[in-house]
């Protein structure tokens, strides 16, 4: 033993040297077993559980086939924000930092998106076989990226006049958007019919499990979100604690959320980083509690123990008087 | 043929497994493991809410079990399903309801004392690690709650990084996580928190150690117990 | 696709009590909670207080007398 250090048998919490009382150990868990298993059944049968039906892109693009419109040229020209993200998407955003911690740029891009590409230029030649389309494709690849430009922010303009015209198909008012009115309604076509949401789905293989540019596209709209703030579910409504329906979510999220909800988190771009990291250092304190001077002494100066402890504590003065 | 030696065996020799052995047997001696017997300051309500937990987990894993036997999609076209679906969400709101009152309950008898920080330890990771268990579950339902959770919870993923490798969208990769990897990290923790709990019994109360250390009780009602399981501290 | 009998079965296995509506919600500056939610948190701390306050039954067999 070093010096100076004190033998571990004098730590008077280490062992108890003092009275036992029987116990049945396997018995107090049979009981405990049975008597969460009743309140789970108890319920289950009183509330059951929420199942709200996921959006699909053909139910979009049905119900709002203007903000399917819309949000698909913001593929095409690169201004979704998806398009945008940066990493692990692509190259087009910074991603989030603190200070010079950048491992959201660090990281890179793992799951790359070409979201023109992706969401528009594929799924119009893979899928439309018609002459005028594969043209009009042709003709804005070909174009200059000033020209595509124009014309998609002529076409996106346009859209805040446009109308829903008979069999949910878009019409706007006429003016010079090149190949794009083309594109735009062969592709609400595609989706109506429910073949955008098999054609983000394949790769290269048959069995499909990575739903990651479908959702991507979608949120990139406002279906999801439209959805979400009917059921209070946004990240500034506490959302990410609340569950569907009318029951409870994942309350333990109470902290996490919180931050989002105050200065200056509420409004910084920088908000994932930064709540991550104030969470990460407080999960680390939560763990390191015992060791943390200060905290691990606020039981000694608040003490419920004596609450919790009152019988032995009634004991030991009893045992003192006698 | 078998030939007899009326030798002595040889003394033998330190392996592994007997260090091992005699590591774990002096660690956990069968009267530990299993005690019938529990120090008599353990005597309050809150000390049922580490055994609820341990139930209420048992009861997800239960109805998990059922849920995966017959794959991801059952649960929304069949009423048992539906049935066993819900069994899983009200055992996890009470797992969580549980373990958050241990946990609670803990911190204010400063449970860590006494040697017995590794059980703050583990108890604190295996509650961090069921939410990531919970988010993968709930980004694993094939519902709109999976397409929110998983479009919003992606941004703070990527910020950190994380999402470069645990793509929340991805419902093979979070379905795995949420069956397989995230489940056997909580069981392997619990166990180990429960092996400690064993091994160090629960927490004396402030300043008792020192008094009863002093006082032997004069007699007991008790049964007597032998000499090398009364140092022993008991749960 | 349907499921012959689905809906029968589905509505066998329903709740008595049906949460398939939007919740309300405490609003109060940038405090906002969901009531089921709040609940459950209200629930757990009452369930603490009463687990402390409550006297727990002693065993049968007391522990050794203190001297």
């Amino acid at each position: 033993m070093r010096r100076g250090r004190r033998p571990l048998s004098a730590d008077p919490y280490r062992e108890w040297k003092g009275g036992y009382r029987s116990y049945d150990l396997i018995k107090e868990f049979s009981i405990a077993f049975g008597v969460v298993l009743a309140i789970t059944l108890v319920l289950t049968i009183l509330f059951s559980s929420p199942d709200e039906k996921p959006t699909t892109i053909k139910q979009w693009s049905r119900s709002d086939p203007v903000d399917f419109v819309t949000t698909a040229v913001s593929e095409l020209d690169g201004t979704s924000g998806t398009a945008t993200y940066g990493p692990p998407y692509n190259h087009n955003g910074p991603g989030q930092h603190m200070w010079f911690i950048r491992p959201q740029k660090w990281l890179g891009v793992s799951h790359p998106i070409d979201t023109a590409r992706d969401y528009v230029l594929a799924p119009l030649s893979s899928i439309n076989r018609q002459p005028a389309v594969h043209s009009a494709v042709s003709t804005y690849e070909h174009a200059s990226s000033k020209q595509q430009a124009a014309w998609t922010t002529a076409y996106s303009n346009a859209l805040g006049k446009a109308k829903v015209g008979p069999g949910d198909s878009v019409t706007i008012p006429s003016g010079s958007y090149g190949p794009v009115p083309i594109m735009m309604s062969s592709l609400l076509g595609i989706a109506q019919t429910g073949g955008l949401d098999g054609a983000l789905l394949t790769s290269k293989q048959f069995y499909q499990t990575d739903y990651t540019k479908p959702l991507l596209f979608m949120a990139d709209g406002s279906v999801l979100a439209n959805r979400a703030q009917a059921e209070h579910l946004l990240g500034d409504q506490w959302g990410m604690m609340n569950e569907t329906g009318s029951f409870p979510g994942q309350s333990w999220l109470w902290l996490y959320t919180f931050w989002y909800q105050i200065k200056p988190f509420s409004t910084s771009a920088n908000a994932d980083i930064l709540v991550m990291t104030i969470m990460g250092a407080l999960s680390l304190a939560f763990i390191l509690v015992p060791l943390i001077p200060g905290v691990r002494d606020i039981p000694r100066w608040i003490p419920v123990y004596k609450l919790i402890w009152r019988d032995h504590y009634r004991e030991l003065a009893r045992a003192g008087r006698t | 043929m078998t030939i007899i030696s009326p030798k002595p065996a040889p003394p033998r020799r330190r392996s592994w497994t007997l260090a091992v052995r005699e590591r774990a047997v002096g660690a956990w001696p069968p009267e530990k493991l299993l005690a019938d017997e529990q120090p008599s300051y353990v005597s309050s309500w809150i000390y049922v809410f580490g055994v609820l937990s341990l139930a209420a987990l048992l009861v997800c894993i239960g109805s998990g079990l059922v849920l995966t036997l017959k794959g991801p999609a059952w649960w929304h076209d069949t009423g048992v399903g539906l049935f066993f679906n819900s069994l899983h969400l009200w055992s996890v709101e009470l797992f969580f309801f549980f373990l958050v009152i241990h946990l609670w309950g803990k911190f204010w008898m400063a449970a860590w004392r006494g040697g017995r920080v590794r059980t703050w330890v583990t108890g604190a990771l295996a509650f961090l690690v069921s939410i990531p268990t919970a988010l993968t579950g709930y980004v694993s339902q094939q519902n709109f709650d999976s397409q929110w959770i998983s479009t919003q919870a992606k941004d703070a993923m990527n910020s950190a990084g994380i999402g470069a490798f645990f793509n929340l969208m991805n419902f093979g990769q979070m379905y795995s996580y949420h069956i397989l990897v995230l489940p056997a990290v909580v069981i392997v923790l619990v166990i180990g928190h429960v092996l400690l709990v064993r091994k160090h019994g629960v927490v004396p109360p402030f300043e008792a150690g020192k008094k009863s250390q002093r006082r032997r009780p004069r007699q007991s009602r008790s049964k007597p117990r032998p000499e090398s399981a009364r140092d022993a501290p008991r749960a | 696709m349907s499921h012959p009998g689905r809906a029968r079965s589905v509505r066998f296995m329903a709740a008595i009590f049906n949460l398939n509506h939007h919740a309300g919600y405490v609003h109060w500056h940038f405090f906002q909670m969901s009531w089921p939610n709040l609940i459950v948190i209200i629930t757990m701390l009452v369930v603490f207080a009463l687990a402390i306050a409550l006297p727990f039954p002693r065993s049968h067999q007391p522990a050794e007398e203190q001297p």
